[in-house]
């Protein structure tokens, strides 16, 4: 056991992060039941606004290891039905990995560790640059920004279909589901129209 | 009137965390700006503290065997804030006498112990 607890650094981290991204997010905001996430982003004030499009909501969960208690973030944002979860764990087993992803919670995990887990496992995580450019995407569309379509691939690599979200600087949010065999091809695509368009 | 909420949490060593509050009586309505000042030098860098010590509620993460390594026997003053809620501090305290006792318990010095002889039963 450790005698005195360390400050926790992924979060403190990831806070220093998102503010030299100027991304809108809010540590420890109250949701329900007093649940506390580590962040929400853009913050508790759009969580609790009825008329705010809670799929422009993202919820991130910010643990140094996943242990059994990763099952904490679950309950902390009712609205928020997929979870972000960023966590410093190396190699746990696929079984796990595909618990998680059963639970709709994408593992964000920086990318010098994802060496440490098999090629398919990959297949499911996101960096912490995806995930920022993730929220920076919906934080753009929300701000209004100039038209810059952009892309979030939802789902995991072996559900038969994926959802593709496509978000448009002046239009709601729109979806198709394509099945799994196109998803790789499509992000590439996507990536590029985005880079194309922006 | 308004009483005193504390939020405190346990939070092990990974970053899960276990919230829990406890409200006092404010007769003497002080600002919760000063009990933040006076909880906040009495308690240990980053607001530790050993809740047993001032006789609040422990809301560790782990149940007997579910210990690991990074549970820990500290807890973590987060902030107050006034609230028309009614008080539920088992001692009946009003937020100046727990301020007394966070003080006293402070200058005896905060006892850090193992949570496992804690938690664990006896004989075990």
């Amino acid at each position: 056991m450790n005698s005195r607890p360390k400050t926790p650094t992924v979060q403190n981290q990831l806070a220093a992060l998102f503010d030299s991204q100027k991304l809108k997010c809010e540590a420890q905001a109250v949701t329900e039941a007093q649940n506390k996430p580590d962040f929400i982003f853009p913050g508790s004030a759009e969580y609790h606004d009825p008329r705010f499009d809670t799929s422009l909501l993202i919820m991130l969960g910010a643990k140094s290891t996943l242990k059994e208690r990763w099952r904490q973030i679950l309950t902390e944002a009712e609205k928020i039905p997929r979870k972000h979860l960023c966590t410093l764990e190396l190699a746990i087993s696929k079984k796990q990995t595909d618990e998680i992803a059963k639970h709709a919670v994408q593992l964000v995990i920086p990318e010098p560790f994802q060496a440490t887990y098999t090629a398919e496992q990959k297949q499911q995580l996101w960096t912490v640059s995806a995930f920022v450019e993730f929220v920076r995407g919906r934080q753009r569309w929300l701000a209004g920004g100039p038209f810059k379509p952009f892309f979030v691939l939802s789902g995991d690599f072996h559900a038969p279909q994926w959802c593709i979200m496509v978000l448009y600087g002046d239009s709601k949010t729109s979806s198709c589901k394509i099945s799994a065999h196109e998803a790789r091809p499509a992000k590439c695509n996507l990536a590029r129209q985005d880079r194309e368009t922006g | 009137m308004s009483n005193i909420k504390l939020h405190y949490l346990y939070r092990d060593g990974s970053n899960y965390k276990n919230w829990s509050e406890a409200v006092f009586s404010n007769a003497d309505d002080l600002p919760a700006d000063v009990i933040t000042s006076v909880l906040r030098d009495a308690f240990l860098e980053d607001g530790l503290f050993i809740a047993h010590q001032v006789r609040i509620p422990e809301v560790f993460l782990a149940a007997e065997d579910q210990l690991t390594f990074d549970d820990h026997c500290f807890h973590e003053f987060e902030s107050v804030e006034a609230t028309c809620d009614a008080p539920n501090d088992a001692c009946r305290r009003s937020i100046r006498q727990f301020m007394e006792e966070v003080a006293r318990e402070a200058k005896r010095g905060w006892r850090a112990f193992n949570p496992q002889d804690r938690l664990l039963p006896r004989g075990r």
